[in-house]
């Protein structure tokens, strides 16, 4: 039988976020980041230089949503440790340091895209494809089916747990993002693949809680199902 | 003479709510009909732990490579700044 | 309050992953406790004996429960719980036992439900297979593939059970006795009329009363 189980962060007992980043309590500035901002604050290379190490591939990756090249997404990255630097005295905390260094990194790719008007369409939900099934419809029995209507008539095979961790499989995921409507790949980054929770999430992109789950909804959906493909023909489709 | 069980999830519904599913926001008596169908549907089953490993793969996506001239430049900003004249 | 629960392998919460704290040789398991807040979502889960069949999976244990305990439909909720025992007659053997006895269980109802419809041909032909193989192959051919006579349908319900339970699919042989309940019965009150047969079943051939009552905590849960 297909095991329903993998470890988890939380403390939940049998609420299933197995998502890396729900829980409020992971949004505010921890510990070591209040370490990291004090010392940062007095001058300390060291802590900066930590920082940067912790934090600007990822930023590279945030700049990445909003602009078309990754040489300009490295631009907006390296000026935004200065957007990070001026703002220092100003972060109150109250939000991760992660999300705030996401926010300047959001706010100088947006100028940089006005100034450069290439800037990737972020615009809203509306814009958005239309929904659609998470899954083609020919997957199920018809509503009309006597004994099992809406349920599995091809149903998902198992992926191996090798196959998953493979460096072919995870450049499989990339891909089918790239190909995802710019914001579904906004979110999908950002809670994901950046572990940000889902008020910072919101927070950086300007979304509602509910926008933002629709469109995380979307984008997991889509991508698994180009995983699937992939795992079945050894092909992402688009 | 139907087999359909009013209160019970389709497959179908269910790869809907998947999400809401794991952000903790169906409403109590869901989540029991969500974990009800799994529990006996193999194909929903399969479905959940591919979206699972699918989030936990994305995360391994989040590389950190930081090639030593960006560095470089990185720490120049700063030093700069700490000296009061950094570039505009 | 004793109660039963299932789990998947290495004792992990179904849902969660989360592995159980373990019994020791003559103790039970640490207590987990549910965090503040609302008991019926974050609390932990456990069956009845009326409860088993619907969450069946690899492992099946004794538990005690404590604190505030809710009675919901299909599951308790309670405030802590802690593992007493693995019910060791809950295994991959018994598991199979459990997918054919709902095959054959789908049989004998269908098989009733056609004699009181008159349909003699088709209720001797069910009644005159054996076994498993012949029980899905003759089920198949009388259910042919015309989804609208409702005969046929009751008795795909039995091709369905014994095809899973010679996959030794123990989950869905006995979703579709339930599924076959319903279609008798009108929904709902149908399915749990045989989601109580399978409990029944269940509680009788692990002898789960004898096992909680040796177990000497508290008292048992019906």
């Amino acid at each position: 039988m297909v095991g329903l189980s993998q470890p988890l962060l939380g403390p939940e007992l049998e609420r299933a976020s197995a998502t890396a980043s729900s829980g409020s309590a992971r949004e505010r500035l921890d510990g070591g980041d209040a370490l990291l901002l004090d010392a940062l604050r007095r001058g300390d290379e060291s802590a900066f230089s930590r920082l940067v190490d912790l934090h600007h591939a990822s930023m590279v990756r945030v700049a990445r949503l909003y602009v078309a090249t990754v040489a300009a997404a490295e631009e907006v990255a390296q000026e935004a440790w200065l957007g990070v630097l001026q703002g220092l005295e100003r972060f109150e905390g109250r939000c991760t340091l992660k999300a705030w260094i996401f926010a300047i990194v959001a706010n100088c790719a947006k100028r940089r895209g006005v100034s450069d008007k290439r800037t990737v369409p972020m615009s809203s939900l509306a814009e958005d494809d239309a929904g659609g099934a998470s899954v083609e419809p020919d997957r199920f029995l018809e509503d009309s089916h006597a004994r099992w209507p809406g349920h599995w008539s091809q149903p998902p095979e198992a992926w191996g747990a090798d196959r998953l961790v493979s460096r072919e499989t995870l450049e499989a995921i990339a891909s089918a993002m790239e190909t995802l409507p710019p914001m579904q790949r906004a979110v999908m980054t950002m809670r994901d693949v950046e572990g940000l929770g889902s008020e910072e999430t919101c927070q950086v992109l300007g979304l509602s809680e509910a926008n933002q789950r629709v469109l995380l909804h979307r984008a997991r959906s889509k991508v698994r199902k180009a995983l699937e493909s992939y795992m079945h023909e050894g092909e992402v489709s688009p | 003479m139907s087999g359909a069980i009013a209160n019970e999830l389709t497959c179908k519904e269910l790869v809907e709510l998947i999400t809401d599913y794991f952000e903790d926001r169906l409403p109590t008596d869901e989540n029991r009909r969500f974990e009800l169908h799994v529990c006996t549907c193999t194909g929903c089953r399969v479905y959940l732990a591919q979206m699972r490993a699918l989030v936990r793969a994305a995360g391994r996506l989040a590389e950190k490579d930081l090639p030593a001239a960006v560095r470089e430049n990185l720490l120049r900003t700063f030093r700069d700044w700490k000296r009061g004249a950094a570039e505009p | 309050m004793i109660a039963y629960k299932f789990l998947t392998a290495g004792a992990a919460a179904p849902f969660t992953g989360r592995p159980w704290p373990l019994p020791g040789p003559r103790a039970p398991g640490a207590w987990i406790v549910a965090p503040q807040g609302d008991l019926a979502r974050y609390g932990v889960h456990a069956c009845r004996v009326e409860d088993l069949s619907y969450w069946p999976d690899e492992e099946l244990w004794l538990v005690e429960l404590g604190g505030t305990i809710l009675h919901q439909p299909c599951q308790l909720v309670a405030a802590r719980g802690r593992l007493l025992q693995r019910i060791a007659a809950w295994n991959v053997d018994s598991a199979r036992e459990y997918a054919v006895a709902c095959a054959w269980r789908a049989r004998d109802v269908a098989v009733e439900a056609l004699g009181r419809g008159g349909l003699v041909a088709e209720e001797a032909a069910l009644r005159a297979c054996m076994d498993l193989v012949s029980l899905q192959a003759t089920a198949t051919t009388l259910a042919g593939d015309g989804p609208r006579d409702a005969t046929r349908g009751l008795v795909a319900y039995v091709a369905g059970a014994a095809m899973r339970a010679r996959q030794g699919r123990y989950p869905e042989a006995s979703l579709q006795c339930a599924h076959l309940g319903a279609a008798l019965a009108g929904g709902e009150a149908g399915a749990e009329h045989e989601r109580a047969w399978q409990a029944r079943w269940l509680a009788h051939r692990l002898e789960l009363r004898e096992i909680a009552a040796r177990s000497g905590v508290g008292t048992l849960s019906l």
